[in-house]
């Protein structure tokens, strides 16, 4: 056989094909494997396992559990659960309590008037709170090793309801959804609350941007059209901290780090065990003189970074921290630390329903003081998902139980830097994104898609200021699911899509009678939805093959919606055989401007900018292709940041930055490469 | 891609049909990756069965915004690497050469041949390449040098396979 030289591509390939003769052991075949995972939940239901429980588990344990929360609220004591042999603590367990978890349910015991509303209420020290935690721990033990636990306590826990006077915070403003103030000409992150500031990997004021680069730092870089300068370098003070997020606040710019710090605890003579705390830093640099950043102050709050927002002057942290549970409390560790502080126990809220120990730990930092804390609150909570309205956190997380998805909310109010507890809620389905939930005079509209008797299903359902559901319609769109949505006020938008898409507009004036206006079937379907001015809607997402659903490239939408009961397509462009979308999990990576009627987004190797007029439709402004790392299997086309200020339009990564002359028909005038 | 997105969503939740799914598209060059980097079979085999009963246990700690090969292909690589360095300190046992059951074609067989013959970095290098599909930053990462290191060592290796088969 003829050996040529082969040059590196063809050797690459040639490895690549060399293995495809390598045949794969039975055992790891998929067959094999979903068998071993199918044995391995059956196997967690009868014997030991971490988290997950079978569905006739699930409602026992939420019966136990809230029977020991109750317990332990009214007796103020600490309750117990001995049938395995678990922990016994000391101070209690009277032998009474004890029968009566054991056995069937007897009456239920005076509760203490909540003081708090909904199921959501501080502890009031950090003993109830070690208590609670362990009560979860040893319920979740308690119900696996009985083989089929008798009591079924209640079969539906009767929730305090609003004949309390509950306090918290009803400031409704009427939230728009539209383009958020302009300040300036120049593009703003676009985040999914107007008001509600979000952190971002680039960010620009008009005059300069702010990039953060890999793990080190910000870059700061002046522009003057097609030129552009380097001025400063922003390093985090701590050498092994990550750069995570960053805010910019006029002459402020917020860097938002995540580090570990690592130490010995002594355990036994001569023996230690590493214990690492995770936490978050938020440190604020005057950048009134660009070229000489200083910082002004900074805090640590523990655990790992979640999300941030920012809201006038507070910025709002959220971090997941781990407790760490021991026999003894003050073995323990159950207080994450901020500023190196213990938090205190009454800042700590519990939901009646405990799903795990995790906990969300909640900061409120004022910008004009960053030294300090504003405010701290925690809950326990492994709710990772975040909704941030002008007025209220809603956290959520699902769950699949019996079969079904679950969604739990948590809802806090916030203002002015102080954070409080408000409601804690459920619906069945879950949320395909945080687009899918939306606050609005007081009510909490969402939409989900939900998996029933194996078949999908989608709902749309509104709560009130309580999370109780005041109104809903369910069972549309069977057998697709939601793949975007938009909620404006009194009229929601949104897609589902198995074969073809039905963009469904909704009437939600009367919310306790929510109304489907109209349904437009179109092949494809939306997966981000954003107003464009007056009476449009602009979709970005897929076109694809009606008859069988598969995507056949990329695609935008222009809506008319000026009858929300008619609504119709007024143009479509398609971009064929594109797959790569990063529009579709992540709003950030969108550059949009209606009022400029400018947007832009990264599809496969390129990026693209359109704008839209009535006369000619969508219209192509730029296709630049990106210098992607040749030879990758995928697309880090996330990492792009397109911009405008005033007549320019910048593109942005961690490595350069471009700039095009808008009014010189985008034309490639200026490079900063970033070292 | 959008289709990943779902399934990904599902298993996070618990569905083990769903996580099946997303490993039917990659257990090919999950096991590949390993064979080709251990030079043993029955190694290959453990280690990526547990690298999916790993995954499946945390699953939950997948960003939306990551790859679940990305993903998963790390734990993998790092299960491998560990083993590697076992084989170093098992001087008595040696790696078996890379053998398939079938040799279909000379060249195959040369190319497999040439390719146990780099050293172990190169190897992982190409590996995570080929069979991972991680591009060279994220290379990188993983191994901890910076990607123009990689980039030439990847080079290095890609010419030294030249030769072999020369």
């Amino acid at each position: 056989m003829d050996k040529k030289i082969w040059n590196e591509e063809e050797i690459l390939n040639k490895i690549k094909e060399s293995a495809e003769d390598v045949e794969v052991p039975e055992s790891l075949s998929p067959e094999q494997i979903l068998k071993k995972l199918e044995e391995q939940e059956r196997k967690k239901d009868s014997t030991q396992g971490e988290e997950e429980t079978t569905q006739k588990e699930q409602k026992k344990i939420s019966h136990w559990r809230k029977y020991a929360v109750r317990l332990a609220e009214t007796a103020a004591v600490l309750l117990i659960v001995a049938a395995a042999g678990s922990q016994i603590r000391e101070n209690r367990v009277p032998a009474e309590e004890k029968a009566a978890l054991e056995t069937e349910m007897v009456a239920e015991p005076e509760q203490q008037a909540a003081l708090y509303p909904g199921d959501l209420r501080p502890v009031t020290d950090s003993a109830e709170l070690f208590q609670k935690l362990w009560d979860y721990r040893n319920i979740q033990m308690l119900t696996r090793s009985l083989s089929s636990p008798k009591a079924v306590l209640y079969s539906d826990m009767a929730v305090e309801e609003a004949d309390m006077d509950m306090v918290y915070d009803s400031g409704a403003t009427s939230v728009q959804n539209t383009a958020a103030s302009e300040t300036g000409d120049f593009s703003e992150t676009n985040t999914r609350e107007a008001g509600v500031d979000e952190g971002d990997i680039v960010k620009t004021d008009g005059k300069f941007l702010y990039i953060i680069k890999g793990n080190s730092g910000v870059r700061i870089v002046k522009l003057d059209g097609a030129k552009m300068e380097e001025t400063a370098v922003i390093h985090p003070e701590s050498l092994n901290e990550n750069t995570c997020d960053m805010y910019l606040d006029g002459d402020r710019l917020i860097l938002i780090t995540k580090g570990t710090q690592s130490s010995m605890t002594e355990s036994d003579t001569d023996v230690y065990t590493v214990e690492n705390k995770e936490y978050v830093r938020v440190t604020t640099y005057d950048i009134a003189d660009r070229k000489e950043p200083k910082e002004i102050g900074n805090v640590t709050q523990e655990g790992s970074y979640k999300s941030s927002r920012k809201n006038g002057e507070y910025l709002y942290l959220f971090t997941a921290f781990e407790p760490r549970l021991e026999t003894k409390e003050d073995q323990s560790r159950i207080m994450p630390l901020i500023n190196g502080t213990e938090m205190e126990a009454q800042r700590i809220y519990v939901p009646e329903y405990l799903k795990n120990t995790t906990y969300l730990v909640m900061g409120a930092i004022d910008l004009e003081k960053p030294s300090e804390m504003a405010d701290s609150k925690a809950v326990v909570s492994g709710a990772d998902s975040f909704y941030v309205s002008q007025d209220h956190i809603y956290i959520y997380n699902e769950e699949w139980a019996n079969e079904t998805y679950v969604t739990r909310i948590l809802k806090f109010g916030y203002k002015d830097g102080e954070i409080t507890g408000a409601a804690a809620g459920q619906v069945d389905g879950y949320l395909n994104d945080s687009f899918s939930i939306d606050e609005y005079q007081g009510y909490l509209r969402l939409v989900v898609t939900d998996w029933n008797s194996g078949e999908d299903k989608n709902s749309l359902y509104i709560l009130d200021e309580d999370l109780k559901i005041v109104g809903e319609i369910t069972d549309l769109a069977p057998g697709e699911t939601i793949r975007s949505a938009r909620f404006m006020g009194d009229t929601g938008y949104f897609v589902t899509f198995r074969q073809m898409d039905p963009l469904f507009s909704v009437d939600l004036s009367d919310p306790e009678n929510p109304k489907i206006l109209g349904e437009l079937k179109i092949p494809g379907f939306s997966s981000y939805l954003h107003v464009y001015g007056e009476n449009l809607l602009l979709g970005i997402g897929y076109e694809a093959d009606p008859d069988n659903g598969s995507t056949t490239g990329v695609k935008i939408s222009m809506f008319d919606i000026s009858d929300p009961s008619n609504v119709t397509e007024i143009d479509k462009y398609v971009i064929n055989g594109a797959v790569s979308l990063p529009a579709a999990d992540s709003y950030k990576t969108v550059m949009i401007d209606p009022e400029k009627n400018l947007f832009g987004f990264a599809c496969d190797s390129e990026y693209l900018v359109f704008s839209y007029d009535a006369e000619n439709g969508f219209v192509n402004e730029l296709t630049h292709h990106l210098m992607t790392e040749g030879n990758s299997y995928w697309y880090d086309n996330a990492d792009y940041r397109g911009m405008y200020a005033g007549d320019w339009f910048y593109l942005a990564d961690e490595e350069e930055v471009l700039a095009f002359d808008m009014a010189g028909e985008f034309g490639l005038e200026g490079r900063l490469e970033l070292d | 891609m959008e289709e990943q997105t779902t399934l990904i969503h599902q298993a996070k939740l618990g569905n083990p049909q769903a996580f099946a799914k997303l490993y039917e598209e990659i257990y090919r060059d999950m096991y590949r990756f390993a064979w080709y980097l251990l030079k043993n079979s029955h190694d290959a085999e453990d280690l990526v069965s547990e690298t999916v009963m790993d995954a499946w246990a945390g699953i939950r700690g997948l960003k939306k915004e990551e790859s679940f090969r990305a993903w998963i292909f790390r734990i993998l690589s790092n299960k491998c690497r560990k083993r590697l360095k076992e084989y170093l300190s098992r001087t008595e046992e040696l790696p078996e050469h890379l053998e398939s059951e079938q040799r279909n074609r000379e060249e195959d067989m040369d190319v497999k041949e040439a390719f146990s013959r780099l050293e172990e970095e190169e190897r992982l290098i190409l590996s995570l390449r080929i069979f991972g599909g991680y591009s060279s930053k994220e290379i990188g990462a993983c191994l901890n040098m910076n990607d123009a290191t990689v980039r030439s060592r990847q080079k290095r290796a890609l010419e030294k396979m030249q030769r072999y088969l020369a």
